[in-house]
């Protein structure tokens, strides 16, 4: 059993531990946070399979992906944290411009 | 930023879905084995991919592995990557709406201004540090980016009043990510083998004039969105 191997098991348990919060969590925040939950765990997945290699160099495709995948989580957050803010404001008519919203 | 209710009725205490916490924690449960049991009846490492990275390297330009493979080898990934953050930039800000202009300002802290004044300059020394450091160690336009983008939203949280950068400024760097990848993907098209193949010769210039136009990209869209999620 190597580390890779514990980080790789672990990377899946948050994984699969995100999927469970996103679908049975009914609050949008919450599901926006078991969705980090479960994207970190794949890039723990991914980092961990780039170190199973016996190179002293790790894999470097799989790190490419998760730093490709950290900006598009961040990204996606940011976009679901806006629409769970619209989705949370009071009914009525849209705020005016001179009104500081709230 | 206030807090508000959160819509949402489904939870676990909604009685006609509750036999569903226990399925979907049975079903995590499964997927939890049948993954970990396939991570470890994954065949030793062997395959070409990463000798084949590593033999290319010296072609790409750069030094660094991650940088080559991320900037060169899969330009595509990096690409939708930068387009995926403009478009959730621009997104965010339209589902804002109007009031984004005027979000809720905090009390100004003389204090964390004075130490902002200290902060900021080392933020940028960093971030160029990291933006040129990319060539041949861990770094690049996201860590650039992210550590610019702090600084701005820092600014914030420091001054209470928005980034002193004019609107036109905060566009252009939105924009000059996408935009200087795409002219310069399509540029090699025109000019060499194809779509987004740098010449070996110039593809370290490149990469570097990329990364500077996605460092500022990724710096202004972090702002937007902070702007948008503050706002609403």
């Amino acid at each position: 059993m190597q580390p890779s191997d514990l980080y790789g098991t672990a990377g899946i348990a948050l994984f699969t531990l995100g999927l469970y919060g996103a679908t049975r969590l009914g609050q949008p925040m919450r599901q926006v946070l078991s969705f980090n939950v479960a994207s970190t765990g794949a890039s723990m997945f991914l980092i961990a399979i780039a170190h199973r290699a016996a190179s002293p160099l790790p894999d470097p495709v799989p790190h490419a992906m998760v730093l490709t995948g950290i900006v598009v989580a961040v990204s996606a957050t940011a976009l679901a944290l806006v629409l769970i803010n619209i989705l949370g404001r009071p009914p009525g008519p849209p705020p005016t411009p001179n009104d500081h919203g709230h | 930023m206030t807090p508000m209710p959160l819509p949402g009725t489904a939870g676990p205490t909604d009685p006609g879905v509750r036999f569903l916490t226990p399925l979907a924690a049975a079903g995590s449960l499964l997927l939890f084995g049948i993954m970990a049991a396939a991570f470890r009846a994954l065949p030793p490492p062997g395959g070409t991919l990463p000798r084949s990275v590593l033999e290319a390297v010296p072609l790409s330009g750069v030094v660094n592995p991650v940088t080559a493979v991320v900037l060169n080898f899969r330009g595509y990934d990096t690409i939708i990557e930068i387009a995926v953050l403009l478009l959730t930039a621009v997104g965010a800000r339209a589902a804002a709406g109007s009031n984004a202009a005027a979000p809720p300002t905090p009390k100004p802290e003389p204090m964390l201004a004075a130490f902002y004044r200290l902060l900021a300059p080392v933020i940028v020394v960093v971030a160029g540090y990291l933006l040129w450091v990319g060539k041949h160690a861990p770094g690049g336009a996201f860590q650039a980016g992210a550590m610019l983008g702090a600084a701005s939203i820092l600014w914030r949280f420091c001054s209470g009043s928005p980034p002193p950068a004019d609107r036109r400024r905060q566009e252009l760097a939105l924009y000059l990510g996408t935009v200087l990848f795409c002219t310069i993907g399509v540029g090699a098209q025109l000019a060499a083998p194809g779509f987004l193949q740098y010449p070996p010769d110039w593809a370290g210039w490149l990469i570097l004039l990329i990364e500077t136009g996605c460092t500022l990209s990724i710096a202004a869209a972090l702002t937007v969105l902070f702007t948008a999620c503050w706002s609403t």
